[in-house]
């Protein structure tokens, strides 16, 4: 198990004294890493490590995509629908998804196996439509078929099993992010000039990891019966904006679509306070006058005016 | 062209990460010829002399960024950044992946050139397997005397450190990466001033370069100013890695050199696909403004000439299926999950334009969408005739925004009309058969 007092030295002994604020989002990682999600009290441990408070460290989780500060599923899938995946169709896979799963993108199952999310830009536009699963393995070249299939596979258990043996087989020796040596040979291929003419963006479709592992290429192959439905296909963005309420009408609050930002006021202060230095030095024996305790407005209860 | 950065793991895909293959290849030895013939201030120099000008984005000559390091103010910090996230690229991912000690031995020759005691690679949250990479590369040439106390014993010493993102594009934005490094939100900060070099890393000196920068140092320092200025052209010399994606046979990385025609480079990547044909492209990552030709030359000049950028060299080729009121979305819609919220015509005006582009695309629009949205624009960045950063948002992300989302109206202004008096888009039926 993850022990983060245990792993704080060597992480904060990659920075310069006094600097160990730096090791915040290393150790909220090892956090997420241990319980699934950031949690209140990891993150008042992360707090308690570095001396910060609690408030300060939630500011800097709230703010990154990858920190979930509730539970997740045991698998979180993201699905690239930025411009190259766009244009090979990831709507389509993200509909496929959404219907299979019965859950909106942002939303986890209710057996707690999946996290459906949609991903910007995940940097393999090659390999379009891509679909990321916890945050670590690329599955090119997805349709809403194979995309179905591979989540049946990582629910199954056994596959993800041998997802792993392929980790540690290519282990860091080969390219463990790719699923399929085709795709993999191809995108070696791909980066330069003198690239295969003879394989004109192929495969299309995903080989799931297991079959591909024990050699069932024959049934894992482009083929006929893995075509998106027309169902899937004609769906669209619509999917996002209005098709999720079922009156098909926008309710203001998905309108937002995700919490706005706070500003970040206090990192601007301290800015400023190097900026123009902490100020004259108090003579000795300075006490600092008390305040009065303000007594806070009475809360008027609504629609009083 | 010979490949220069890309050469090692397009021949030896199977183990070019591995620090054997790397040494065999001549690791190593760019790093041991900056140490022992080389004053920093010679280096410092000498990539100035090459031209070279940054591969991440904003293509500022990598030499003088080194250069404006004050004297006399210590300790130093180098900060690669790997935090590639401008849709449309991919060069970083990939040389992470397969020629870590790449990076590595760049950023230690420009650590020894500005004489920092620390290097920082700023790896994207999501690049798991190029983070592993990175560790194993650092931990291999640390065993070998190449990091650390008096590397290969010149008496210069050097720490090298990996730190992962957590899911922020903005954090590819130099000053709010080193928030982040520093553990904060990251947002970027105020300008002046205007480099690291003055004021970065904890307030110090600090040089911040792309993955695909430092990748290149040692190719300069090994075989000179000179063989790095036959390729290119006289502005913008050497090879550069292009992210080819969009409707094209065969996408990927490819490397040429700069000043090549797009006409040349799309044919290089398979052509448009089979029965299609060129509609649009978008020539330098999705902040870049798009273009409907292929008849300009990929060099940073002619593209600014053309009122578009290289960028990071994430080419999008867009063919007749596509719908551009979409892409106009899925773009801004991009921007706005990704603007950090400091500044308000971005966080507004990204919110606001997606908006009305939903509107236009489910067939709801009003002919003054169109002029509405280039109102946005033109409060976000300012219009003028060139594309660089004008002020009007804290940093060149709501630049970005504006600029795409602008020219794709400048470009298309009768899609945009067409979704208005059709009351939807026309492009439904083809949408099928391009996303199949």
């Amino acid at each position: 198990l993850i022990d983060l007092q245990a792993a704080a030295p060597e992480i904060l002994s990659r920075y310069p004294e006094g600097r160990g604020r730096s090791a915040l989002l290393p150790l909220l990682r090892l956090a997420q890493e241990r319980d699934g999600y950031l949690t209140q009290e990891a993150m008042a441990e992360v707090a308690g490590i570095l001396g910060l408070t609690t408030a300060e460290v939630a500011s800097v989780a709230t703010f990154y995509t990858m920190f979930h500060l509730k539970p997740k599923g045991h698998h979180v899938v993201s699905v690239c629908h930025n411009l190259s995946c766009n244009l090979w169709g990831a709507e389509d896979v993200i509909a496929g998804l959404q219907r299979h799963l019965g859950v909106e993108c942002g939303h986890t199952t209710s057996d707690g196996e999946f996290t459906l999310e949609r991903a910007e830009c995940l940097a393999a536009c090659d390999l379009a439509p891509v679909i990321q699963v916890d945050y670590d393995r690329l599955y090119p070249r997805v349709d809403s078929a194979s995309a179905i299939r591979l989540l049946e596979e990582l629910r199954g258990g056994a596959p993800e099993a041998a997802l792993s043996e392929q980790v540690d087989r290519a282990g860091l020796e080969a390219d463990a992010g790719f699923a399929t040596e085709a795709a993999l040979s191809g995108h070696v291929d791909r980066a330069g000039p003198e690239a295969d003419a003879g394989r004109p963006h192929a495969p299309r479709h995903f080989v799931p990891s297991a079959q591909a592992h024990h050699g069932a290429m024959e049934s894992s192959g482009p083929s006929q019966s893995l075509e998106a439905t027309p169902a899937a296909a004609s769906s669209s963005l619509a999917v996002e904006s209005g098709a999720a309420s079922s009156a098909g009408e926008v309710r203001p609050e998905e309108f937002r679509g995700k919490p706005r930002r706070p500003y970040a006021a206090d990192r601007l202060l301290d800015l400023l306070d190097e900026e123009v230095g902490p100020g004259p030095e108090r003579p000795e024996g300075f006490v600092e006058e008390e305040q009065p305790p303000v007594d806070e407005p009475p809360v008027r209860p609504r629609g009083a005016e | 062209m010979e490949r220069v950065v890309t050469k090692r793991f397009t021949e030896f895909p199977d183990d070019s990460h591995t620090i054997e293959r790397y040494l065999a290849t001549g690791g190593y030895e760019g790093l041991r010829k900056a140490l022992g013939e080389h004053t920093p201030e010679d280096l410092v120099e000498m990539v100035k002399a090459s031209g070279l000008r940054g591969r991440g984005g904003a293509g500022f000559p990598t030499g003088a960024k080194w250069s404006f390091i004050p004297k006399d103010v210590f300790p130093r910090y180098v900060v690669v950044n790997d935090d590639e996230g401008e849709p449309g690229t991919f060069k970083d991912r990939e040389i992470s992946e397969r020629d870590p000690h790449a990076i590595v031995e760049g950023a230690l020759i420009a650590a020894f050139a500005i004489q920092a005691e620390a290097v920082y690679i700023y790896v994207r949250g999501e690049f798991n397997l190029g983070l592993q990479r990175i560790d194993q590369a650092i931990a291999e040439a640390r065993a070998r005397g190449l990091i650390g106390r008096d590397i290969a014993g010149s008496g210069f010493s050097c720490e090298v450190f990996t730190h992962s993102g957590a899911g922020a594009y903005i954090c590819g934005e130099e000053t709010a990466l080193l928030e982040s490094l520093e553990g904060y939100r990251g947002q970027p900060r105020l300008r002046p001033p205007y480099f690291p070099a003055v004021k970065g890393l904890y307030h110090k000196p600090t040089v911040v370069n792309n993955v695909e920068t430092v990748s290149t140092v040692p190719h300069i320092v090994m075989r000179g100013v000179d063989w790095f200025r036959t390729m290119g052209t006289e502005k913008s010399p050497g090879p550069k890695i292009f992210s080819i994606s969009g409707h094209v046979g065969r996408p990927g990385n490819y490397e040429l050199p700069l000043g090549t025609p797009m006409s040349e480079m799309l044919e290089i990547a398979g052509g448009m696909r089979d029965g299609h044909s060129f509609k649009a492209v978008i020539p330098g990552g999705a902040s870049a403004p798009w273009l409907d030709t292929t008849d300009i030359t990929m060099d940073f000049e002619a593209l600014f000439e053309a009122g578009s950028m290289l960028g990071s060299g994430g080419v999008i080729f867009m063919d007749e299926t596509t719908c551009m009121v979409r892409m106009a979305l899925v773009t801004t819609r991009f921007f706005n999950h990704e603007s950090c919220g400091k500044c308000t015509p971005c966080r507004e005006g990204t919110w606001w334009a997606v908006k009305v582009l939903e509107r236009i695309e489910r067939g709801e629009g009003r002919v003054e969408d169109v002029d509405l949205l280039v109102d946005v624009c033109n409060n976000m960045s300012d219009p003028g005739p060139n594309y660089v950063p004008k002020g009007r948002c804290f940093c060149a992300l709501g630049d970005g925004a504006a600029w795409a989302l602008r020219s794709s109206i400048n470009l298309f202004k009768d899609e945009y009309l067409a979704h208005v008096e059709g009351k939807g888009c026309p492009f439904q039926g083809q949408r099928i058969e391009a996303a199949v």
